[in-house]
């Protein structure tokens, strides 16, 4: 299990990774008829955190 | 894409002001023209001023929060909430962001934004929130920083909250926290991992399922049964010598794994029919590839060692 990344880079990465995601990633589909598909991607304490722990 | 706070600065960085200044912008930019949904105001973000975060909002950042307000008008200073509606349904982020961070960074951010802001209580800026939202959203996701222990809070107190994608803590969350009918994640820190939540909507008036319960549930009695075979098999090895502890133990986590089976088979007779969601953290560069427009900027900016 990771437990340590440089902070720096792993920004740049989510920032320039997401980036190209956020074009792959249709948001939205019609799955059958009477469904719809919706996909969210979500991120926090990019930068910024307290006190991390697993839940 | 939305991101639930903290995004820009740390406590560790913020003084260091003109690399961190830099490195705050370039992250603004990118999640712009990524064309993130909305972001939230975390505590952090508060650490360089407000006026940073108007900047960013002027740009294009769309920045919410329910609970951060102008102190003379007692008006938020960002919308509350933002409604994007995705293939004819309408879903509305709100943002929430704690009124205390903790003897060292409350008293930071009052410093760098004395007179400027006012933090009001984020239960009642999510009550206030929802009752402007109703009949004008399908779902209500709440972008929050408040952490694990207040999300539920929010969740148990205000009704009708169908999603927190939360942080503060940046915690690494396995599977949903459910309050009433709110389940809560959060998608751990540092741009590690990449939250996934999948939504298949049949009904949006009606409660959400976690599609991921079934594979949850045989995931941790297949651990317990690895377990009590590690306990039966050193049993073995000692025929001849009582360890009632380890007994104890076998009986204890048999017991747990019982229970187990028993929601197991509750979970695959409810099946996977109506709303349902699905949540993944999937490693950042398991999923995604690296952006070389992005990368130019950073390298232009002299911060790609950072």
């Amino acid at each position: 299990m990771r437990i340590w990344f440089p902070e720096g880079k792993r920004i740049y990465e989510l920032l320039s990774a997401l980036l190209i995601g956020s074009f792959l990633l249709s948001p939205a589909s019609i799955a059958k008829a009477a469904e719809t598909e919706i996909l969210i991607l979500h991120t926090n304490n990019v930068t910024g955190y307290l006190l991390p722990c697993p839940t | 894409m939305v991101d639930s706070g903290d995004l820009f600065f740390s406590f560790q960085n913020y003084s260091d002001s003109e690399k961190a200044l830099k490195k705050a912008q370039i992250i603004g930019r990118a999640y712009r023209h990524m064309g993130a949904a909305a972001v939230n105001v975390g505590c952090l973000d508060l650490l360089r001023g407000v006026d940073f975060l108007r900047q960013e909002y002027s740009q294009g950042l769309p920045l919410v929060s329910a609970n951060l307000l102008d102190p003379s008008t007692k008006a938020p200073i960002f919308p509350p909430y933002i409604i994007k509606e995705v293939g004819g349904v309408r879903i509305a982020f709100l943002g929430l962001l704690p009124p205390e961070s903790g003897p060292e960074i409350s008293p930071a951010i009052h410093r760098a934004n004395e007179g400027k802001i006012l933090i009001a209580d984020p239960v009642e800026a999510a009550r206030e929130t929802l009752r402007k939202i109703q009949g004008k959203a399908d779902l209500i996701i709440i972008l929050s920083d408040l952490g694990l222990y207040k999300d539920q809070m929010v969740a148990k107190e205000v009704p009708g909250i169908h999603f927190i994608l939360g942080g503060h803590e940046g915690r690494f969350t396995r599977k949903a926290v459910r309050a009433g009918m709110t389940h809560t994640f959060q998608s751990s820190y540092k741009g590690m991992y990449v939250g996934q939540l999948q939504l298949t909507l049949e009904n949006p008036s009606k409660p959400f399922r976690d599609a991921g319960e079934v594979q949850y549930l045989q995931e941790r009695i297949d651990g317990l049964d690895l377990h009590i075979r590690g306990l039966e098999a050193a049993k073995m090895r000692q025929p001849d010598k009582d360890n009632p502890a380890r007994n104890r133990s076998i009986r204890e986590i048999t017991q747990q794994r019982n229970a187990l089976q028993e929601e197991l088979k509750r979970a695959k007779e409810a099946g996977v029919q109506g709303n349902r969601f699905l949540f993944k953290l999937e490693a950042l560069e398991k999923v995604l590839p690296e952006n070389e427009e992005v990368k130019r900027w950073i390298s232009g900016a002299g911060i790609d060692k950072d």
